[in-house]
């Protein structure tokens, strides 16, 4: 009797255990983890955000983001400096051999400047990542409510 | 008096000591954020709104919650206003008696009718203002704001470092509680619920 109840719960734990899959792209010795871009509109602007490991022996960088659906970008750093939100524009963000660095709101940022359109989200938007010795690659972004 | 009749009149009162007990215990009566006390007196302002212009006097009666940024920085702006929309979402019908303000330090790029829709993208109560650079920076240095325009040599042209914290009026208009830029959706409605049980 109790029997079907525990296969049952296993099943659960089992389909719970491949719930939505984190996106990531690897590339050389880099991973793009989960990178998403927040809802905006058009004309406005909105930041992009992922997690970005390096499993390398060697230190490399972000150096470029670039959207096709934004009229410029820029990489900034947010920091809360007190009560003060200062925000710096950046050339670059490490990422340390072996490590991995966070793009998340309050800290590092890839800035879409002047959207084309309207990004709603369950939108993806195209993204090319430029890293200082892995080179460029293209990344989709998902579109969520911040 | 019966036996029966005792028995049952004292778990009612039991019960009905119980029930302020467990009131009590789930009803919150400190702070998150950090208490001015007494609340700070504030002069009256008049800024502009895509519907036109506002004064802090024309809403009396409501707990005014303002915040201070620019729609220029997807950042700790959109975190904000979103952690509002939550805070608000959580307090139900009682959130008829709270008003969102958003003010820009950024007025040359932020009009009016940009910022309306934009703060209303978190929710259709939340309203936008701007102004003159004038009218803006006396605003901000009467509720304590600090912003600085940095120039950069990008597309940017500049950036605002801007006070992130949150101020909460009363609703006689005074300045009665900060919120720091970490507090949460939960903190702020908790707070909200308090100072909304004040009259």
């Amino acid at each position: 009797m109790k029997l079907p109840v525990f296969f049952l719960g296993l099943c659960v734990l089992m389909l719970s255990a491949c719930g939505p899959q984190v996106q990531t792209t690897k590339f050389g010795s880099i991973e793009i983890v989960d990178p998403y871009v927040e809802t905006a509109e058009s004309g406005g602007n909105t930041d992009a955000y992922m997690v970005l490991k390096n499993t390398g022996g060697e230190a490399d960088a972000l150096v470029k983001a670039e959207f096709p659906d934004a009229m410029d970008s820029e990489i900034h750093e947010t920091k809360m400096v007190g009560n003060v939100m200062k925000m710096t524009h950046l050339d670059a963000v490490d990422i340390p051999a072996n490590g991995q660095v966070a793009l998340k709101p309050g800290s590092f940022h890839a800035m879409m400047m002047g959207l084309k359109k309207d990004l709603k989200a369950g939108d993806k938007v195209k993204a090319i990542l430029t890293f200082a010795k892995a080179g460029s690659v293209t990344v989709e972004m998902e579109v969520r409510n911040p | 008096m019966s036996k029966n009749l005792l028995l049952a009149l004292s778990g009612l009162v039991a019960g009905a000591i119980l029930l302020v007990v467990v009131y009590l215990l789930l009803t919150p009566t400190t702070l998150n954020g950090t208490q001015i006390d007494p609340p700070k007196e504030v002069s009256d302002f008049t800024l502009t709104s895509d519907t036109g212009p506002v004064s802090l006097s024309d809403l009396r009666g409501k707990l005014v919650v303002m915040y201070f940024g620019y729609t220029f920085c997807p950042d700790v702006c959109p975190a904000t206003l979103s952690k509002l929309n939550k805070a608000l979402e959580r307090l139900g019908k009682d959130a008829d008696q709270v008003q969102v303000i958003m003010v820009t330090v950024d007025p040359e790029r932020d009009t009016a009718d940009k910022l309306g829709p934009y703060v209303r993208r978190f929710n259709p109560q939340f309203t936008g203002l701007s102004g003159t650079a004038e009218d803006i920076a006396k605003v901000a240095k009467e509720f304590g704001i600090f912003y600085e325009k940095k120039a950069v040599a990008t597309a940017a042209k500049y950036l605002v470092d801007h006070t992130a914290s949150v101020l909460v009026l009363d609703r006689d208009g005074r300045i009665s509680l900060i919120w720091p830029f970490e507090i949460e959706a939960a903190a702020m409605a908790s707070d909200l619920r308090v100072l909304l049980r004040k009259r």
